[in-house]
């Protein structure tokens, strides 16, 4: 290693060079004008002090967070709200940093301080309870139905039974079928895009799993699709932060009811999920 | 690549039913691709509402990030298995039944078992045991322990296949069995089974796809697929644009085997005729 | 073990899966194989072009994504077979051209010298190629057939990939659902094993009869 240590120097000018350039950079430049003022310590203020939000979001989640992969756009109601919340903290809403969140890493990145808020399809749960703080529901859902949209005999999940219907394999709706639905045959596939298409070529009847999943389906192929019946089961979808940081929660909690009382939330829903999802929807209770 | 038709110059007579059965052919061909053109075009695949988004920019990033991680994988793989091929070999040609036997097994097992089995296997079962590694070491794992079996065996083939006077040659000089190993013979097994390991570098390039079932892993007929889900209207043509640059990267590998093979004979002069078929892609069938 | 024992029922059953395509894949591509054989050697000019640029083209896409071309992009045009009939198929089309190689090698082994006696003979090219040259070819191609066999059978899990319940499917939905996923995969292996080694017994001792009868 010691021969290496002319090295640092030129570590550092590199450095330097890259966080001057990176400051110069558009994303980063918009003006911060903060609209409220918070207690010096709590992470509102330091995320007014930093300039921008770190949000963890998912990348391919279409209808909620999603990163177009041709255009490099990031989409979705998760998007919507991530922004609004920027534009509340700092006074415009691009100032935000995505993280990708995947399933697996959501709790790890909160406990680590990598991001300051997950908004990425969370649904609560009381494992992840224990792990994290909530902040919602700001959406409800659950394991839909989905048929052509010509297909009038499926309008409830006991008429399931004896068709071909679609999941992927290890999804919920695949243990949950037998017991809806116990006649209806399962066909398994590696991802929903492949049901979909399998959905389209009438292989299959129906395609079962989280409404979130179908959501990006029927985006994803224009009126081809409806979501049809109840949930067979249902879940919530929340903002996840740190457990401990309470204040951070309430501010949140504030916020999101904000969004929902000036029409904000609204908007937001109907630019994303509205757009397939049947019926007028209102922004759930703020119970968390 | 000549072939041998078998029979000898055809006479006058031949030769006037030939030309009539070439042109039928031709004429049957021609039919053939009309029928298909027609098929294609009435559903406006040659239409520019499916070929569109190909102008795009992004698109052809996301091809060939895609095809990236594929021959990434398959180039990981590839060195991962030569090593632990080599050791595999040694083990296979060991003294001791102790070593020799369990090599053997390992060999057998990982060889004759699927590949998309162990990427479910990699993929699922890692995971259990606390290692959380990404989509990208599942299915390097998966090829290296197939292709370690694989080219463990082939290297045990060219080593048996170097004449022994060698070995005693390098043990005369005082070379202790392992160096012997390491300097002497496995650099020629290595040499000598190359067109067969480009035979593998193939088997492995195309098992990359297989990752495509892992749902989260970028490979190019990943890529194709999500091209698909964004531009519904233009699913089979990237996938047709997928599949022919996995051809084309499979044929250039096929080559540089051919070649190396000629080469090679050469050197030992042992240079085929030219109308005897090189046996290296006949004898390895591709998985 | 009794969370495997539901698992049994599956298990056979995607071992049947597997066996059935095997035995599609091996006799479609067989003659898929003989057909383009017979093309590659023809004197027709336009003949050997097709058979060679089918080889060229079907050997170096890799069978992932010929299975997903078919299974999700040809229904585009219109189409579509069952699942099971799709893997069966594209495992064929896959396959024939190794088998058409490994042939088109054999038929390079028969002596020119014995076409010469044939013509000699007055046998017809077509006749002497289906009574003597064929038979001999097959006669050497035995084990590298075997091998492409081999090679073939394991391909059939590709099935997997568009949801045919086939041994690897049913494995890795089994280990997905019950968590069991060393005996699973395992019990998995073991069966590949098994049917790979009765094969190329089966294999060696036809070998054994061919190389006698030569």
């Amino acid at each position: 290693m010691k021969n290496l240590r002319f090295l640092a120097p030129v570590a550092l000018a590199a450095t330097l060079v890259l966080a001057t350039t990176a400051c110069g950079s558009p994303e980063a430049a918009a003006p911060s004008s903060p609209t409220q003022t918070f207690p010096a310590d709590s992470t509102m203020s330091k995320i007014q002090q930093r300039g921008k939000i770190i949000v963890g979001v998912k990348f391919d989640q279409p209808m909620f967070g999603v990163k177009n992969p041709v255009t490099g756009q990031m989409e979705g109601l998760d998007i919507e709200l991530a922004k609004l919340l920027a534009k509340d903290l700092t006074g415009s809403e691009d100032n935000i940093q995505y993280i990708e969140a995947i399933t697996a890493n959501r709790e790890a990145f909160i406990q680590q301080n990598k991001v300051d808020a997950v908004v990425a399809s969370y649904a609560v749960t009381d494992e992840r309870k224990k792990a994290v703080a909530f902040e919602g529901p700001y959406l409800e859902s659950g394991v839909s139905t989905m048929v052509r949209k010509d297909d009038t005999s499926i309008t409830k999940a006991d008429d399931l039974n004896g068709k071909p219907v679609c999941t992927a394999t290890g999804a919920r709706a695949a243990q949950l079928l037998p017991t809806i639905a116990p006649k209806a045959t399962l066909t398994l596939f590696g991802t929903y895009s492949e049901c979909a298409q399998a959905l389209k070529q009438k292989r299959v009847d129906a395609v079962v799993t989280n409404e979130s999943l179908l959501f990006g389906l029927m985006d994803q192929n224009k009126d081809e699709f409806k979501i049809v019946g109840d949930y067979l089961a249902s879940e919530e979808y929340a903002i996840g932060s740190a457990k401990d940081d309470t204040a951070w929660h309430d501010y949140l909690d504030t916020f999101l009811k904000k969004i929902e009382d000036n029409g904000d939330w609204k908007k937001a829903y109907d630019k994303t999920i509205g757009a397939v999802r049947p019926g007028d929807v209102a922004a759930p209770k703020i119970t968390l | 690549m000549t072939t041998v038709t078998l029979f000898d110059k055809p006479g006058p007579r031949a030769r006037k039913r030939h030309a009539v059965m070439e042109v039928l052919s031709l004429a049957v061909l021609g039919a053939a691709g009309f029928g298909v053109y027609r098929v294609l075009d009435s559903h406006g695949e040659f239409g520019a509402a499916a070929w569109q988004p190909f102008t795009q920019w992004g698109l052809w990033k996301l091809l060939a990030e895609g095809l990236g991680n594929n021959l990434r994988a398959a180039g990981v793989g590839m060195v991962l298995s030569l090593a632990f091929g080599a050791l595999l070999a040694v083990g296979l040609l060991a003294r001791r039944k102790a070593i020799r036997v369990p090599c053997r097994i390992i060999a057998d097992v990982f060889a004759s078992v699927p590949l998309l089995l162990l990427l479910y296997f990699t993929s699922l079962v890692l995971p259990s045991y606390g290692l959380k590694l990404s989509d990208f070491w599942f299915l390097v794992i998966a090829l290296t322990l197939y292709s370690s079996a694989v080219i463990g065996d082939l290297l045990r083939s060219g080593i048996l296949a170097i004449p022994n006077g060698q070995t005693e040659a390098a043990q005369a000089l005082g070379f202790s069995g392992l160096r012997t190993m390491q300097l002497v013979l496995l650099p020629q097994a290595l040499r000598s089974m190359s067109p067969a390991l480009i035979s593998q570098m193939v088997i492995l390039f195309k098992g990359t796809a297989l990752a495509y079932v892992l749902g989260g892993y970028l490979e190019l007929l990943r890529s194709a697929t999500v091209i698909g889900t964004y531009y519904s209207r233009s699913l089979l043509q990237a996938q047709i644009v997928a599949a022919v640059v996995f051809m084309i990267i499979n044929i250039a590998l096929g080559a540089v085997a051919v070649a190396i093979e000629r080469r090679e004979r050469r050197r030992q002069g042992t240079l085929p005729s030219p109308d005897q078929v090189p046996e290296v892609m006949a004898e390895v069938p591709a998985g | 073990m009794p969370i495997l024992s539901g698992y049994a029922a599956d298990f056979s059953q995607g071992v049947l899966v597997t066996l059935e395509l095997s035995v599609l894949g091996w006799v479609g591509a067989l003659l898929l194989g003989t057909i383009l054989t017979a093309l590659r050697v023809s004197p027709i000019r336009t003949l050997r072009a097709v058979s060679a640029a089918y080889v060229t083209v079907f050997r170096n896409i890799p069978i992932p994504v010929q299975m997903i071309l078919f299974v999700f992009g040809l229904p585009v045009l219109g189409i579509q077979y069952s699942l099971f009939a799709s893997a069966a198929i594209v495992l064929v089309l896959y396959t024939a051209p190794f088998v058409s190689e490994t042939l088109r090698a054999g038929l390079n082994t028969v002596a020119s010298g014995e076409l010469e006696a044939l013509r000699a003979l007055g046998f017809a090219p077509g006749p002497s190629m289906v009574h003597i040259i064929l038979p001999q070819a097959f006669g050497t191609v035995v084990k590298p057939l075997g091998n492409v066999l081999i090679t073939m059978i394991k391909n059939t899990s590709v099935a997997a990939l568009v949801g045919v319940a086939d041994l690897t499917f049913t494995s890795n939905k089994a280990s997905v659902d019950q968590a069991q996923p060393f005996i699973i995969f395992g019990g998995a292996a073991v069966a590949y094993l098994v049917i790979g080694l009765v094969v190329s017994r089966l294999v060696a001792s036809l070998d054994r009869k061919a190389a006698f009868s030569r």
